[in-house]
């Protein structure tokens, strides 16, 4: 006898009743699928020749950026009849998880935004197309962009993705803060020796001395890295062949800058002053807590809109001699699937055309706020521009990407901790530490060599 | 009654056993097992999600126990998490659901007060968390500074970061005291009233009526407690990244690393079914000793 | 032995007969009995605090003004509270297509989780049959994975299914098996119900089935409550299933829907909290409600001792 069939017999009244809420909400679930799976076929008849492609950017609805970037997209549908952009946008947060994963499955989109660091491992994995032959049936020349950024998107002498916006690192001083200490506010640090001599006369205790008032430069507050202060100064990571060079003299030199200017600051103190900058989730100078501070470009709209009184300045992060001058600098680039048809492929080709065209370059720190990759446009936001806003485009012409290292992604994350031990105390000699993060980073690209089924 | 009806009905039990036990082996068979082998088999691959995985056999599990510098400090965090958060945990949620199991004034209120927390965004609570534990300001230090004691930087000393992410959890508990509360009602009035009959006191009848009552939940929320505990990551990639100095580096973080900043699928699904053998170890051991002291009201097994 | 002793503190005082038709109480089992009630109050109303300050908190950030929240120092109650961003928050995102979508999803997995949970636990918990302890275990082992290296081959699974931009990924799993967590514990509480009360129904000739329906699942209201509320909110806060699995907009959930408030160097705080608020509602309500069953709790304690 089976159990299971003669529980659907009509005998068995209590467990009809029983599962009669289920069953609606089984009816319920009957009726609300189907539309769902049909939604997505989105099978209009389209005329001949007419081409969608999809399109996956960090701009979802809700987005205060998201109008903006719709009407690009419009925009460029109006001049390109036939042509439609079928966009999804994914919070920025989670957004690389998503498209990671459709790629795996070859559910990726026709076009994406990517990050410019790390467009090798996607050219070499063929995963983005090479943009080769567009460019050059488009006559786009490639020095119409910034050379570090075409390097970055560069795999085997060809490119695989497009730039399309960029930001760059700065060093931001406070002017006000600089007439109340006796420095000329007009005259910011040059030198690392120089940032840390100001920022012993800019630092401020409580009367008690337990409390940080005002801090003259910390390297970890603001948007920075030990990478961009060692770049600076002449320092590198990698040599030629991307066999890792972390413990060079040049490097423990600036390491040991690093932690000194870090220990200058009780760590209770500093730990007290930098949650209360945190947790106001504004920068602490915009504040006016913090007299030097390095970030990005960002920083100075967000001073615009939150504190347009404040009296600051930009420049350069300092740097030894004018072969080390470096904004290190992130970015966004516009990618192809290589799985992609050849007719949707055009089409997005066209779409990045546009979108790294001096049309949507020329607006995009007004409408996205951020800096635009083409070079002529950048130079266009130098009219009427204050004298901070010329240095925002002209030191953004210097910046750097992170080396891309194949066996180690985000290398930087290998050897941050190695100087997190120095600043707590755990070691003592910069050296040591850099030994450890050279030899810690040596093992990964073993390990990844092991690993590669070469052996 | 014969053998032979006593067969049919131990072969019509087993049949209904596997009946009713259908829906499961179905969906195992059908959505878990595929990608279970899956990544078993990454685990003998190179794989970095873009090209197919190549077999490399052992190499990644060589690479692990031999030059691997997070695997070992992985292993310790996270033994360290475990063997202080579960007990920690359970202690606590079963207290919280005695207090909940009185009938006194605002009992409804207080019911649901004590599950809000698994209801705020996990943004905010890390928000929240970040100011409680901090140094200065932090209400935790704060209220040490009103009785004489300096507290210490919580989430920035490496001697005290794992600890208060461990205080952190308790903060959850929320779901296994609703599972402590259900299980209370399941303990029959009767069991009290013969107690009370022998003059037993409260002491006396929590631990030779409740306690004994309940263990299958205690034994449920131990079980799943460890099996959490094992993979703990959120809190700590939230509020460390790992540090300081790698104290708060736990197992999962590590698979975490390996697979999303080195792109490193194979390798990070090794690190998992190493992680799966140790909790499976752990958790045989507990299911053997747990057949020793939970008391079931069946008698078959 | 008076029963007074027992009237408060008993986990089963609800089963039994109201105050009214205890004898008297005698003067040292009251004094034990209010400072018992003191000490209960005194405890639960000092860990509230602990408890319900994150939502305050929560609360007071939904409700600041941009300037309040960027302020130095942290207040609790906002200066000049903003209702308007509960109003806001509906027309910066498609609020209620989402919440509509949330809902499908999470009545539709609730219906799986409860129907398949309580049947295959039984299963595990009562019935004898070859190679289920194994598979007890198999059962217990799926939990041990981490989700971050099964990620890749489950999108896999239901791309070739062709499930994707569809509800199927997040709902149908659920009717086979509906989880190893519920299951698990379902057959826990199962266990604890008396062999005998089966076993003498078997004999008589009773269909497993119907054991199940009548005898079981009454006695299991407290946990069936239970499930029912960890899966309502375990699907109406997921964001992880709907990020990876649904790609058009027009099926976006809640949870995933509020994390566009938050960008890469900026958030809006306000309308996150607030949105976080609304969405939180469900399930209180929902807990609020359901503590019916665990305040209730068996009432047919008699047959089990």
């Amino acid at each position: 006898m089976n159990p299971v069939r003669s529980s659907r017999s009509s005998r068995s009244a209590p467990l009809a009743r029983f599962s009669a809420p289920a069953l609606v909400l089984l009816l319920l679930l009957a009726l609300a699928l189907p539309p769902a799976v049909t939604g997505c076929g989105g099978g209009e008849p389209t005329a001949a020749g007419d081409v969608t492609f999809t399109y996956w950017s960090i701009f979802p609805v809700g987005d205060p950026a998201e109008s903006v970037h719709n009407t690009m997209m419009r925009t460029f549908e109006d001049q390109n009849p036939g042509v439609t952009v079928e966009h999804v946008g994914t919070s920025f947060w989670d957004y690389w998880t998503k498209l990671q994963t459709a790629q795996a499955g070859n559910q990726g989109p026709d076009l994406f935004i990517q990050d410019i660091c790390n467009v090798k491992g996607r050219a070499k994995d063929g995963v983005s197309a090479n943009l080769e032959a567009y460019l050059k049936a488009d006559k786009i020349r490639k020095d119409d962009y910034l050379a570090s950024d075409i390097e970055s998107c560069t795999w085997n002498d060809e490119l695989y993705a497009m730039p399309f916006s960029t930001d760059a690192r700065y060093l931001f001083w406070n002017k006000a803060h600089f007439e109340a200490a006796g420095l000329d506010p007009e005259t910011p640090p040059k030198t690392l020796a120089e940032l840390e001599s100001f920022a012993d006369q800019l630092t401020k205790y409580s009367e008690d001395g337990k409390t940080l008032e005002q801090v003259g430069f910390h390297p970890r507050l603001g948007n920075n890295i030990f990478v961009q202060m060692v770049w600076s100064q002449g320092g590198e990571f990698f040599d030629q062949d991307m066999n890792p060079t972390i413990n060079t003299d040049k490097n423990i030199e600036v390491i040991e800058w690093w932690v000194r200017m870090v220990n200058k600051y009780p760590v209770r103190a500093f730990n007290a002053f930098s949650t209360q900058a945190s947790a106001a989730a504004v920068s602490p100078f915009i504040q006016g807590k913090v007299s030097l501070l390095i970030d990005n470009n960002e920083l100075a709209w967000k001073i615009k809109d939150l504190a347009p009184d404040l009296r600051f300045g930009v420049t350069a992060v300092p740097y030894d001699g004018e072969e080390n001058r470096t904004a290190w600098s992130g970015g966004f680039t516009l990618e192809i699937s290589a799985a992609a048809d050849k007719a949707k492929q055009d089409a997005a080709w066209k779409f990045i055309r546009y979108m790294t065209g001096p049309e949507v370059q020329s607006n995009l720190t007004e409408t996205l706020r951020w800096l635009p990759c083409l070079v002529d446009s950048l130079d266009a936001l130098k009219e009427g521009a204050d004298a901070n806003e010329l240095a925002i485009i002209e030191e953004s012409k210097y910046r750097r990407h992170f080396d891309y290292v194949e066996a180690s992604p985000q290398w930087w994350g290998y050897v941050d901790p190695q100087i997190s031990k120095l600043e707590q105390g755990e070691l003592t000699s910069a050296r040591k530490a850099m030994d450890l993060a050279q030899a810690e980073l040596l093992r990964q690209i073993e390990n990844y060599r092991k690993t590669s089924g070469q052996e | 009654m014969r053998w032979t009806d006593r067969m049919t009905m131990r072969r019509k039990e087993a049949l209904a056993g596997v009946l009713f036990a259908l829906p499961w082996i179905l969906g195992f068979l059908v959505f878990t097992l595929y990608p279970i082998a899956s990544s078993f088999y990454y685990s003998f691959t190179r794989y970095n999600m873009r090209s197919a995985p190549l077999w490399i056999g052992l190499a990644n599990y060589e690479t692990i126990f031999t030059t691997d510098s997070l695997f070992v400090p992985g292993v310790l965090n996270t033994l360290y998490f475990v063997a202080f958060s579960v007990p920690l945990n359970l202690a606590a949620s079963l207290l919280i659901a005695v207090l909940l199991n009185n009938r006194t004034f605002g009992i409804r209120f207080y019911r649901t007060l004590f599950y809000l927390p698994n209801v705020v965004s996990i943004v905010a609570v890390a928000l929240l968390w970040q100011w409680i534990l901090d140094p200065t300001f932090g209400l935790i230090n704060q209220a040490l500074a009103l009785l004489g004691v300096e507290g210490p930087g919580w989430l920035t000393d490496a001697a005290w970061s794992k600890p208060s992410l461990i205080l952190m959890g308790l903060w959850g508990v929320g779901g296994t005291v609703v599972i402590f509360l259900a299980s209370l009602q399941d303990v029959p009035a009767s069991l009290y009233d013969a107690a009370l009959i022998d003059g037993a006191g409260p002491v006396r009848k929590f631990r030779h009526i409740t306690l004994p009552m309940i263990s299958p939940a205690i034994f449920f929320n131990l079980v799943m407690g460890i099996i959490g505990a094992f993979q703990v990551f959120t809190q700590a990639f939230i509020m460390t990244g790992g540090g300081p100095s790698d104290s708060t580096m736990f197992y999962a973080l590590v698979i975490y690393r390996k697979a999303f900043w080195d792109i490193q699928m194979g390798y990070a699904s090794a690190l998992a079914w190493i992680l799966l053998v140790m909790i499976l170890a752990v958790t045989l051991v507990v299911l053997k000793l747990g057949n020793r002291f939970v008391f079931y009201g069946d008698t078959q097994s | 032995m008076s029963r007074s002793f027992l009237s408060s503190p008993s986990p089963a005082g609800a089963a039994l007969p109201a105050a009214p038709t205890l004898p008297p109480a005698r003067g040292r089992a009251r004094v034990r009995r209010v400072a018992y009630q003191v000490l209960v109050q005194a405890l639960l109303l000092s860990f509230s605090a602990l408890f319900l300050f994150p939502f305050l908190w929560m609360l007071s950030t939904a409700l600041k003004t941009p300037q309040e929240m960027f302020a130095a120092v942290m207040r609790l109650i906002p200066r000049d509270p903003q209702w308007g961003n509960f109003i806001r928050v509906f027309s910066a995102i498609p609020f209620l297509r989402y919440t509509l979508n949330t809902a499908i999803i999470t009545f539709g997995t609730m219906a799986g989780v409860l129907l398949s949970s309580s049947l295959v636990a039984y299963s595990f918990a009562r019935l004898r049959w070859p190679g289920r302890n194994l598979l007890f275990v198999v059962l217990l082992s799926t939990l041990m994975l981490p989700g971050q290296v099964i990620l890749i081959p489950t999108f896999i699974l239901f791309s070739n299914l062709g499930w994707l931009d569809s509800f199927a990924p997040l709902v149908v799993p659920a009717f086979f098996g509906g989880g190893a967590f519920n299951i698990f514990l379902l057959r826990q509480f199962y266990r604890t119900i008396p062999f005998d009360l089966t076993e003498s129904a078997r004999i008589d000739g009773c269909r497993e089935i119907h054991i199940y329906a009548r005898i079981i699942l009454p006695l299991c209201k407290p946990i069936l409550a239970t499930i029912a509320l960890f899966t309502f909110m375990g699907c109406w806060n997921d964001f992880f299933g709907p990020l990876i699995f649904l790609t058009n907009p027009d099926l976006t959930t809640l949870a995933l829907g509020l994390r566009a408030f938050q960008q890469q160097h900026t958030a809006q705080w306000d309308l996150m909290m607030a949105g976080a608020l609304i969405s939180a509602l469900p399930t209180l309500v929902l807990f609020f409600s359901f503590q019916r069953y665990f305040v209730e709790g068996i009432t047919l304690t008699g047959i089990k001792g």
